[in-house]
């Protein structure tokens, strides 16, 4: 699943794909800003059809955090 | 031979095309002027030569309009295209700024294979600039900042033969999407459900004009009920521009509150001007505002040229109750929420306007427009840089107000355009002072209440 979160974030931020590790933070780590969270959010409730409302993604912190979000709620 | 590809024009580009449409006497402008002024020395020639590059790799320049069956259709050309460009040498800043003011005021000419003039100038105080005035259709203002960046990072190429900067994105490709988005109607259904509901839930707004009450009071004295007024129009369409930058240290407190709280300057500054709509509107807690927002989502989007700015309404209701803090997460959530819902047409939303509270195609409840302009010192690629944007003259809307950092000075400057039979130049004064009171009042202690900042300014 890294790899697909991976080319979901490269879509919205100029990043080494390497640096997108588990515990990479996606803000202060991987420069994301608050639109780009959502748009990182509507990617992946489109990619792994799972519903990830805006509050519940300003509390996922980290690339890990977004894996478990997902698997739990798959 | 290959036909001709022609697309309607994208929602977005609707929207800017309505200006157009209401300016009766054709004087009415929809571009944007602007340029930038650099200290580094910049040799024209080769400046020309990066130019003819840019044009290349940036399709939104090799765009060209024309009308079938009386709307207006876009294409994008393969073939390179050439852009005149006189330099220009100007002794004072009052030339300077008088040439390019009056050059603003003058409709490009898109219908006749003018989408966009340029101009390299020798600045009075030995500075060098560039200047564009370009169709809105073509780009907008996130455009513009890519324009300018790509174009100097091709100059250094050129210059030091430092590497190529990465290839723009296509505006023809998100033409495509968009139009996509309007031919998918579950898609829409879908936006329009949300809009629906946020129409809903807190009934109809009432008018928070920056002129105060009087607009509303006036037509209550005919219907009592009546909550909104006529704010656009295409006749009285006079318009000026007040520039107004802000002190080194009201900019610092500012400036430092976004970075130390990740609040977005859309959400800051709105704050600030509605403590003031609402306190000279018998303290509306209730207030509407239409936000220019950029939607631009992916890399290529945000590396490319084109117009693709989503205009929000950004109804909220904050209660003086609230702290400028709660307050602050509060905007922050709404944006989150309709951003979500930002490629539904303006006109769309209009029609819902019209469907709940009657409005007719000039009425409204608010004259705020603002937009936040993402610059950064970083933006030009290290160069040192001012930028500075010029008077359109006139102005269907009643007030577009926008602010920026200042790269040059490192703080923050505003700007309002005013259409002003409506809005008085002390409209604009008390407007930007009250905003900067609030804002420096709630960025030093955000657990004020919103009704103790109110009750602080004038």
């Amino acid at each position: 699943m890294l790899e697909q979160i991976r080319e979901v974030i490269c879509n919205y931020v100029d990043v080494d794909p390497e640096t997108i590790t588990a515990d990479a933070s996606l803000r202060s780590d991987l420069s994301m800003s608050s639109l780009d969270l959502i748009n990182v959010a509507v990617e992946i409730e489109d990619t792994f059809d799972i519903s990830l409302p805006n509050s519940d993604m300003q509390n996922i912190t980290t690339v890990g955090e977004l894996i478990t979000y997902i698997e739990v709620n798959k | 031979m290959n036909e001709k590809q022609y697309y309607p024009l994208t929602p977005a580009q609707e929207m800017i095309y309505l200006m157009l449409k209401y300016s009766f006497f054709h004087k009415q402008v929809t571009q944007i002027p602007a340029s930038i002024i650099v200290k580094r020395k910049i040799d024209f020639d080769l400046l020309k030569k990066a130019l003819d590059i840019e044009v290349e790799r940036n399709d939104c320049l090799r765009m060209s309009f024309a009308k079938k069956h009386g709307k207006p259709v876009q294409s994008f050309s393969d073939k390179a295209v050439k852009f005149d460009v006189p330099v220009l040498t100007f002794k004072t800043k009052e030339e300077q700024e008088n040439y390019f003011n009056a050059d603003a005021q003058i409709p490009v000419k898109y219908l006749k294979n003018e989408i966009a003039r340029f101009r390299f100038f020798n600045s009075f105080d030995g500075r060098y600039g560039i200047y564009i005035n370009v169709f809105h259709l073509v780009m907008d203002a996130s455009a513009v900042f890519t324009f300018f960046s790509d174009l100097l990072a091709i100059y250094e190429h050129l210059e030091t033969g430092a590497p190529m900067p990465a290839p723009l994105g296509s505006f023809e490709e998100t033409v495509k999407k968009e139009l996509a988005y309007i031919n998918n109607p579950e898609r829409v259904k879908k936006d329009e459900e949300w809009f629906r509901e946020f129409y809903t839930k807190d009934g109809e707004p009432i008018w928070n004009g920056v002129q105060g009450p009087g607009p509303l009071d006036k037509v209550r004295k005919k219907k009592p009920d009546k909550k909104y007024v006529a704010a656009f129009d295409p006749i009285h369409d006079k318009a000026e521009l007040e520039k107004k930058p802000l002190s080194p240290e009201d900019s610092k407190i500012i400036l430092d509150f976004m970075e130390k709280n990740g609040i977005s300057g859309e959400c800051l500054v709105q704050l600030g001007m509605r403590l003031h709509v609402g306190k000279i509107n018998h303290r509306h807690d209730d207030t509407y505002f239409v936000v220019l927002c950029t939607r631009r989502r992916t890399l290529a989007e945000k590396r490319s040229g084109g117009s693709m700015t989503s205009i929000l309404p950004w109804r909220l209701i904050l209660p003086e109750t609230l702290t400028f803090s709660e307050a602050l997460d509060k905007m922050k959530a709404f944006q989150g929420d309709i951003f979500r819902h930002m490629d539904f047409p303006y006109n769309n939303y209009r029609a819902l306007e019209g469907e709940y509270f009657g409005y007719g195609p000039a009425d409204g409840s608010s004259t705020m427009m603002f937009s936040w302009f993402p610059l950064e010192n970083s933006t030009m690629n290290g160069w040192e840089y001012e930028f500075n944007g010029y008077n359109l003259g006139r102005y269907v809307m009643p007030l577009y107000s926008y602010s920026m950092k200042d790269a040059s000075s490192g703080g923050l400057k505003f700007a309002y355009l005013h259409r002003t039979a409506m809005i008085s130049k002390e409209d604009i004064d008390s407007l930007h002072d009250n905003t900067v009171k609030a804002l420096v009042a709630g960025c030093s202690n955000p657990d004020l209440t919103l009704g103790s900042i109110m009750d602080m300014i004038d």
